[in-house]
């Protein structure tokens, strides 16, 4: 999938919530347009009708540390915090911050109280019994105005109110992101070869650190198993050999990336800067032969 | 395979030294007590020295009967040219149409194996394919006998007689002097090998620059004085393993230090793979040299394919300063202690049985 079309699903920021430093997605819809992205996650909850066991599960959806930078960079998603972070906020908050929120919620109630008295207005004028006055027609409504408690928290008549102090704050944005402690080096190596179109998900159980998809999972086999090292990190051979084993052994190709040093481009020629300038990821591949 | 003499008899010996051999005794025969005694009485243990050039950090061995002593007592060394017993002679032999005809070498049995396996593969395929096919139709699986066939295609014992196919190169000429093949290879051996040779058993004379080098010379050129080096933790794990009977042999082609081998190479596939780890005693230097989980799975895994069980090997680091007041190096490499830890890749569902 391509960025164009990925912007296409994405006219609006998917919310995704960081509960204990790590990433969820609690929403069906999101998960489907995160595919459309690339964004594969793992599912991670239990499926109520089928508790006792773990081969199949369901929502919700587990992103990687590396996918959440990546949505957020690209300005696809935006992060909501988990309830100790909206208590802190809560407690931060100055008195024209409530009365703003008041505003806020006085016009949503006035609305649905205008909306009320139109319909009773109606209903009277039907029925041609139309002669108190507003005031107490209000003042009837007013008691019957009910409370709505729903169980989705994006009925909730604040939502729009966080949702929007969220995601235009900047500094909340930039601070849960960081709170999320992600690798840089892992994060430029996911970004590069997102950039070339592959589909990533954790390598864990193949030993490496993701493993890549030419495409989505659902239609392909993985390609890559890859890894991250630092420049001047010595990879030592036996890694190489193990890595290459094992790579070969799932018939995969194992990959290790990392980032150029700042220092060492001052030491190339001209012309090599100019090709590296932007690209300072730099992977190789290695694959085992003498297999049969 | 048939050789003319058996595995067991030229591998007797785990090691270059041979112990003194005892007839059995009969408790109600004196004249064997008599025997017994006698034979112990004369009886030298025998230590079969070899020699070897230590030349830029190599350690080789060049004259073809120590390679046959050091191959057939405990299987050290890896032939330059070969896989592991050093065979390139026999194999070139044979390629130029030379001397008797031999057995198959490793290598050309290999190559025979992989061979059968692609054929089976095909037949796989095949079968596969065609019960594909059927599947779609609604037939669900008629092909028993075919399976059976293919089951014996698998099973079967790979046919050894291979007939001499001469392969004679205008360069292989250069091999030959007075029309005899020049044996060009050496055994190399590992660094913890030779100096187990040389320290433990004393059964090798080492040269370096033509001149022979002590014990000690040796230690100090392979290792450094700090006494965390590599060379002494892999000396320790190699020494201990050995002591304990087992074959040891280089694990670099799974990723590994060492691979134990319950006898050796030919009799069965190695059983173990072993990584060695430092343990100091200081927790904040074990904690700046450990390694991430994705490295003990990329390992756990390549091991688990093979089948083997991963060996982790705490080497217990004593401090410095301990290191230094030892003498001697029996002293030295006393100080250091094993943890063993076997590890294996467990999936609930695929360890049923």
């Amino acid at each position: 999938m391509n960025k164009e079309e990925g912007a296409m699903v994405t006219d609006e920021k998917l919310p995704i919530s960081i509960i204990n430093n790590k990433a969820f997605i609690f929403d069906l819809n999101v998960i489907k347009k995160l595919r459309f992205l690339g964004i594969g996650g793992v599912l991670s909850g239990t499926l109520p009708t089928a508790p006792q066991q773990n081969v199949f599960l369901g929502l919700p959806l587990q992103l990687m540390i590396e996918e959440v930078v990546w949505l957020v960079e690209n300005e696809y998603a935006y992060l909501v915090p988990e309830r100790d972070f909206l208590n802190d906020l809560i407690q931060g908050l100055n008195n024209d911050d409530v009365l703003q929120i008041q505003n806020e919620k006085q016009k949503l109630m006035d609305l649905e109280q205008n909306e009320k008295l139109i319909q009773l207005n109606d209903k009277l004028d039907k029925l041609g019994k139309n002669n108190t006055s507003d005031e107490t027609k209000l003042k009837n409504i007013n008691q019957s105005l009910s409370i709505k408690i729903f169980d989705n928290s994006n009925n909730l008549k604040n939502s729009e109110f966080l949702k929007k102090t969220i995601l235009q704050n900047k500094l909340i944005q930039k601070n849960l992101l960081n709170s999320l402690n992600y690798n840089n080096l892992n994060y430029k190596i996911f970004n590069h070869l997102k950039l070339k179109n592959y589909f990533l998900a954790p390598g864990l159980r193949f030993g490496g650190k993701f493993i890549g998809y030419p495409g989505d999972p659902l239609r392909y086999h993985a390609h890559l198993i890859i890894n991250t090292i630092n420049w001047n990190q010595d990879i030592g051979l036996m890694n190489i050999v193990n890595g290459g084993r094992l790579a070969t052994g799932v018939k995969k190709v194992w990959l290790i990336g990392s980032e150029r040093d700042d220092d060492e481009d001052e030491q190339e020629d001209e012309q090599d800067e100019q090709e590296e300038k932007d690209e300072k990821v730099r992977c190789f591949s290695v694959e085992w032969a003498g297999f049969g | 395979m048939s050789k003319r003499a058996s595995l067991g008899q030229v591998h007797k010996y785990s090691l270059p030294v041979h112990p003194i051999e005892v007839p059995n005794i009969v408790p109600h025969n004196p004249i064997s007590w008599v025997q017994f005694l006698i034979a112990y009485w004369k009886g030298v243990t025998v230590v079969q020295t070899t020699t070897a050039d230590f030349v830029n950090g190599q350690f080789l061995v060049s004259n073809d009967e120590d390679i046959k002593t050091l191959w057939k007592n405990g299987f050290f060394g890896k032939g330059i040219f070969s896989r592991s017993e050093a065979t390139w002679y026999d194999r070139t032999q044979k390629r130029l149409g030379l001397g008797e005809f031999k057995n198959l070498t490793i290598e050309e049995i290999t190559a025979i194996r992989r061979d059968e396996r692609k054929k089976f593969k095909k037949e796989r395929a095949k079968l596969e394919a065609k019960q594909a096919e059927l599947k779609k139709a609604g037939i669900v699986d008629p092909f028993i006998e075919e399976r059976l066939e293919l089951k014996n295609l698998r099973d079967k014992d790979i046919d050894v007689k291979v007939e001499r196919t001469i392969d004679f190169r205008d360069d292989d000429q250069q091999l030959l002097v007075d029309g005899k093949l020049q044996n060009l290879e050496t055994l190399e051996l590992f660094a913890a090998e030779a100096f187990f040779l040389k320290f433990a058993l004393n059964a090798i004379n080492i040269r370096h620059n033509d001149q022979p080098i002590s014990t000690v010379e040796l230690f100090n050129k392979l290792s450094s004085s700090k006494v965390d080096d590599l060379f002494i933790m892999n000396y320790v794990v190699y020494h201990h393993y050995r002591s304990l009977g087992w074959c040891v042999r280089s694990g670099i082609k799974f990723g590994t230090e060492y691979l134990l081998y319950k006898r050796g190479p030919p009799f069965h596939h190695a059983e173990h793979a072993v990584i060695i780890l430092p343990n100091y005693k200081d927790e904040q230097q074990n904690e700046q040299v450990a390694k991430d989980f994705v490295w003990l799975s990329s390992i756990s895994r390549v091991i688990g394919g093979v089948r083997k069980n991963l060996i982790i090997v705490f080497v217990d680091i004593p401090t410095q300063e301990e290191f230094d007041s030892c003498e001697t190096l029996e002293e030295k490499f006393k100080l250091y202690k094993i943890n063993e830890l076997l590890y294996r890749r467990w999936v609930a569902n695929k360890n049923r049985d």
